[in-house]
């Protein structure tokens, strides 16, 4: 066992349990701080305080916000007839930063494993479902990931909301640009075949 | 070849559940017939572009290269053989392998066995296969039925499992109620009843489809469709109820299972006039498994 000074070993014992961050990671962020001048030290033991003080759920979609309803919410520019609903606020931040949607989103909180125990009551659906009463929503796009749980959510979602008469629509699912035909997978191709659209 | 040796091994195996490990990796739970129930990581295999993306996913079958790591072992290597992709095309078929995938994970690791692997890969192939809700449920109850065989607890049924008496049913009979105990593992007679206090009581068509359902060599061999929901809801309940007792172990994806399935209901059908005069209308005495 290394030998550290006390605080030196809470900070690196913190340290490790971000994702990506092994001992020697936690070692040279950790060194780097001791150094680094004592403002932007402050600056960041802030910015991790306020994250968690102040950063909450949108109370209408879900969204990580620092108010009651998130902009996006808000945005009198949004299209209200386009509802995306997404597992996590990562994947909105990710659709958002395509700049290629301009309605607006709910968030899930996750997606469906039945193995793990994680269904639907553990997710916002509720939520989703109140608000589709509430808001003149015309398609709810699915923007799950392509993966079997991705896919377990969309089949539940998608029995849950026809009998509401709405258009109900997934992202497509296909070749990654860039990408071979003749290496793609089974299930790629699969997709790719389903999904394909008038030229 | 030793599986302590760096030299990196071939596994035929279905992934049973995945988890994700880190920013961009996969741990996979595989059931292979060479090496039994074992982990593996997929580096990598989060990023859409990943060759191992689409193999680490639940109810795979493919063939991986697997290497010896220091603490997990590594999948360096994999070719889809069936990749089930109607499975996750509905709710239904997903639950049911779900379920099944994780009765497969309480068996302890590194235990060869052959039987397990191929009834999964039937029950899944079926499953993707499967067009109507009854299909679905023949592989599920087929492999819930042929697991707790292979394990050792095959129930007797048409005999008493206390007193081995012979259990009759009058013809035109098939909702008459009979005893089952999921502990003692099979029928009781009237007069043996009071040995479980637990047991469970079961329509005769209920029963009887258990007994054909652990003998059946494929889900193709039993038809499901000639049970009435009830009957097919309380031949769950037999095989639920004996999985719990002999495996002690809860399932998480049963509850989902449950749900899914009620919301489907099946097409009830009018209860057909039986032939069978006794219970289970076996030539051979029953199984002593
Ligand atoms: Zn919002
Ligand atoms: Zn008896």
């Amino acid at each position: 066992m290394l030998y550290y000074a006390r605080p030196l070993a809470q900070l690196l014992e913190q340290l490790e349990k971000l994702p990506t961050v092994g001992p020697k990671t936690a070692q040279r962020l950790a060194f780097h701080i001791l150094r680094a001048p004592r403002e932007d030290t402050e600056a960041l033991a802030q910015a991790v305080r306020d994250v968690r003080d102040k950063i909450k759920p949108c109370t209408r979609c879900g969204n990580f916000t620092d108010q009651e309803i998130c902009d996006i919410c808000l945005d009198p520019r949004r299209d209200t007839s386009l509802l995306c609903v997404v597992g996590e606020p990562l994947d909105l931040m990710q659709i958002e930063n395509s700049n290629e949607f301009r309605g607006r989103y709910h968030v899930l909180g996750g997606v469906m494993n039945p193995i793990e125990g994680i269904g639907p009551e553990q997710l916002n659906i509720n939520a989703l479902m109140k608000r589709l009463s509430e808001e003149n929503v015309g398609e709810v796009i699915l923007a799950v990931s392509p993966t079997v749980e991705g896919e377990t959510t969309a089949n539940y979602l998608a029995n849950l909301l026809r009998p509401r008469g709405l258009r109900v629509t997934q992202l497509a699912r296909g070749l990654p640009f860039g990408g071979d035909l003749g290496y793609a997978d089974q299930m790629t191709i699969a997709g790719a075949m389903r999904g394909r659209r008038d030229f | 070849m030793s599986r302590f040796s760096s030299v990196p091994y071939p596994a035929r195996a279905i992934v049973l559940r995945t988890r994700n490990l880190g920013e961009k990796d996969r741990i996979m739970t595989l059931l292979s017939a060479e090496a039994g129930k074992f982990s593996a990581v997929a580096r990598g295999a989060r990023a859409p572009k990943s060759k191992l993306a689409a193999v680490s996913q639940p109810f795979t079958l493919a063939r991986f290269l697997v290497t010896r790591g220091r603490s997990l072992d590594i999948a360096t290597q994999a070719e889809v053989e069936r990749a089930h992709t109607h499975i996750a095309g509905d709710l239904l078929h997903t639950a049911w392998a779900a379920y099944l995938c994780e009765l497969c994970d309480i068996v302890p690791e590194r235990q060869p066995d052959e039987a397990l692997f191929e009834l999964l890969r039937v029950a899944l192939e079926a499953l993707d296969q499967a067009g109507e809700r009854d299909q679905a449920d023949a592989a599920g109850l087929w492999f819930e039925a042929r697991f707790l065989a292979l394990l050792g607890y095959a129930p007797t049924i048409g005999r008493c499992v206390a007193c081995g008496e012979k259990i009759v049913v009058p013809p035109n009979d098939d909702s008459r109620r009979i005893a089952f105990s999921p502990s003692l593992g099979g029928t009781l007679c009237a007069a043996c009843q009071s040995r479980d206090p637990q047991r469970l009581t079961a329509p005769a068509q209920s029963l009887r489809a258990l007994h054909s359902l652990s003998r059946a060599a494929s889900p193709e061999a039993f038809d499901v469709s000639s049970l009435t929901t009830l009957a097919r809801r309380e031949l769950r309940a037999c095989l639920h109820r004996s999985l719990v007792v002999h495996l002690e172990v809860r399932l998480r994806s049963r509850k989902f299972l449950d749900e899914v399935l009620s919301a489907a209901p099946c097409a009830s059908l009018p209860a057909a006039a039986p032939a069978a005069v006794p219970l289970a209308a076996t030539s051979a005495p029953p199984d002593a498994l």
